[in-house]
């Protein structure tokens, strides 16, 4: 890979490429064969009811998952076949927001900004301190709150320092969970505002999983839907709006009514493993008599 | 990471006088992987080349890639140059890169002074005030789990039986092999180093007296009940721990669960029995040790031993040992299950008060050890 026109190198025109992904957790399946793309400067929304299996096709895009079955190429390469320093340098090409932050406790916010920017580049330490305080401001958090530890910031504040994080490095590919869910109305449309930004000014790919209705159409180019495994649908919102599939159609409207309700696709509702991801979780000592 | 090549925009880029305008040409990629922190050297060469009092122009028409740390870099330049009474003005920017030149504009701050970090005098002031609240704390929280658990003796449907069992296999019957083997190998220890040093007394007799006295009043209990701290207690402090950082403890108080009754309780008293037959086990396994050595190494064969056992090993030796368990029991199961409600908000947090829940179970052990050692010793047992 040639570093003097890195994001060019790459023949392949989409950012991601997934194919007859099948994903099952023991006996529960979770993609059944999902086949899309991410085209490069695209900010692709993907939405579904809770448990549809839109964060584990985020882990495995991250390489924290493997899919069971089909193949995902990201940049063109094939994340099956990738290992040791080819994985680590495409990992250097995304930032992710996690849903809850995933900010580390021992570290304070400029400090976990900085902590990609020390370990991936050769920049020094003021400069770092310096890009850190920049991108804290992008994001709309008070200089001071950089000097705070993550305990001591609330949740919408957490998000923001998340996204700080993940635009560290200015990755080519941001992928973002959840980035409005915990922030007032009037920031969730700031972070809108600032997605669209960046992909202005610095061309980057951006797949966001989001169940904010608005903040789809403000933001997103295409939609991907999925329901019971499948991707249902594919399209610009206003396509999917006007859906010709009343499920389709009646998560936007019924989104717009009542903001984040849980949405079935029809006649799957009590299905078996409809909800959340498989692995069994042990709940302990909580649920006695 | 470390094989891709790394440019330095700031000596790519040329600097010259053209006609009465100096010319700065910018390399083509100014991004947070190229070697930015250089950025100061061009200033320099800038100034040097470049005679006041002429307009300075930053030619942008070769960058092709610039992010935000490159933006940011540019612009601090440009501000550095101005700051020195040099008249700069940026040119050949894209649409896109004119914005985010301005998007950093608009968001460039100081850094914000790091932490105070407290002076050492604040901080001794700081933990011994916090030893004298931690001591308080623990006192009321034993003194809480004690007067609730009284009370649930008093009506055993407030036990929660199967989280006792749980608990009970997991600290008591799963703990069983690794104690087996450790009391094992103390038992042959003991009665190796033993045999060896009586057999220079002629007294090989007295082997049974002291496998049988050292394990079953001092060895077996202490061996066992510092196994069961760091496995048993490190695991209450951080299941604990990990709770009330994902705020599992506060919905259970707000589903009007008590914390203690469904997290504490069970624990005690599961431990309050495991224990005690932790610690028996042990000293038939460490006896059993002892015997296999002695009958290995001396010639008292284990016949004769077990014949001579119970002369020489009274019966309040075993239960002087098989006593101190449920002391201990309680010490390993409040120290870890305060611990982890220690806990804040943080996975460092978590791990720091799971090794502390640790180190004072095993000190509060070893401390209680003697003692009894000294009651036992002043009422003659």
């Amino acid at each position: 890979m040639n570093e003097f026109d890195r994001p060019q190198a790459d023949a392949s025109e989409n950012a991601v490429e997934v194919r007859d992904v099948v994903t099952r957790f023991g006996r529960q399946v979770v993609h059944d064969g999902i086949s899309f793309d991410i085209r490069r400067g695209e900010i692709f929304a993907l939405v579904g009811g809770s448990g549809s299996g839109k964060s584990t096709l985020m882990r495995e895009i991250l390489q924290l998952e493997r899919p069971t079955e089909g193949s995902i190429r990201v940049f063109g390469r094939d994340l099956q076949s990738l290992r040791g320093a080819d994985a680590l340098a495409l990992k250097t090409r995304l930032g992710v927001l996690f849903q809850g932050g995933a900010l580390f406790g021992s570290l304070t916010v400029l400090e976990n900004i900085g902590l990609p920017l020390r370990e991936h580049t050769t920049l020094d330490p003021k400069l770092i301190e310096q890009i850190g305080t920049l991108k804290i401001a992008l994001v709309g958090l008070p200089p001071e709150a950089g000097s705070k530890y993550p305990s001591e910031l609330s949740g919408g504040m957490i998000k923001r320092s998340a996204l700080a994080r993940a635009l560290a490095l200015d990755a080519e590919l941001l992928l973002l969970d959840e980035p409005t869910s915990g922030l007032d109305p009037a920031g969730a449309r700031a972070l809108d505002r600032l997605v669209l930004q960046l992909r202005r000014s610095l061309g980057l790919t951006v797949l966001v999983i989001t169940h904010d209705v608005e903040s789809i159409r403000l933001v997103a180019d295409r939609v991907g839907m999925l329901a019971g495994g499948k991707l249902l649908a594919l399209g610009p919102v206003a396509e999917l709006e006007n859906s010709a599939d009343p499920f389709v159609r009646g998560y936007f409207q019924g989104a717009a009514a009542t903001a984040s309700r849980t949405v079935h696709p029809p006649g799957r509702a009590g299905e078996p493993g409809g909800g959340g991801p498989a692995i069994p979780r042990r709940t302990d000592d909580l649920w006695e008599e | 990471m470390a094989s891709r090549p790394i440019s330095d925009p700031a000596a790519d880029t040329t600097v010259r006088l053209e006609g009465d305008v100096g010319s700065v040409r910018l390399a083509a990629r100014w991004t947070v992987h190229q070697r930015l922190e250089r950025a100061g050297e061009l200033e320099r060469r800038i100034l040097a080349e470049i005679a006041g009092g002429v307009p300075i122009v930053l030619d942008a028409t070769d960058l092709v890639a610039v992010d935000t740390a490159g933006a940011l870099v540019l612009s601090q330049l440009a501000d550095g140059l101005r700051q020195g009474g040099r008249e700069v003005r940026i040119s050949g920017l894209t649409d896109a890169q004119q914005s985010l030149f301005e998007m950093v504009a608009a968001h460039e701050h100081e850094p914000p002074a790091p932490p105070r970090v407290a002076l050492a005098r604040e901080r001794a002031a700081a933990s011994s005030l916090r030893v004298a609240d931690d001591a308080i704390s623990f006192l009321s929280f034993l003194g809480h789990v004690f007067v609730t658990s009284v009370g649930a003796l008093i009506r055993p449907r407030q036990i929660r039986g199967r989280l006792v069992l749980r608990n009970l296999q997991t600290a008591g019957a799963d703990a069983l092999p690794i104690i087996g083997l450790l009391s094992f190998l103390i038992g042959i220890v003991i009665a190796y180093q033993g045999a060896f040093q009586l057999h220079r007394f002629g007294a090989d007799v007295f082997i049974v007296d002291l496998v049988g006295l050292s394990l079953l009043r001092e060895l077996a209990p202490l061996m066992t009940a510092i196994i069961v701290a760091g496995r048993t207690g490190s695991a209450y402090a951080a299941q604990i721990g990990t709770m009330r950082v994902t705020e599992e403890v506060d919905a259970l108080r707000v589903m009007g669960l008590s914390p203690v009754d469904v997290l504490v309780r069970p624990k005690v008293f599961a431990l309050l029995i495991a224990l005690p037959l932790l610690t028996v086990f042990a000293d038939i396994v460490g006896v059993l040790g002892g015997l296999l050595m002695t009958s290995v190494s001396t010639d008292i064969g284990p016949t004769f031993f077990l014949a001579q056992f119970p002369r020489v090993v009274p019966l309040e030796s075993f239960l002087v040992g098989v006593g101190k368990a449920p002391v201990f029991a309680l010490v390993i199961a409040s120290v870890g299950c305060w611990q982890g409600f220690q806990a804040s908000d943080s996975a460092e947090s978590v791990g720091a008060r799971t090794t502390l829940s640790v180190v004072h179970s095993v000190f509060l052990i070893i401390v209680l050890d003697a003692a009894f050692s000294i009651v036992f010793s002043i009422v003659g047992i």
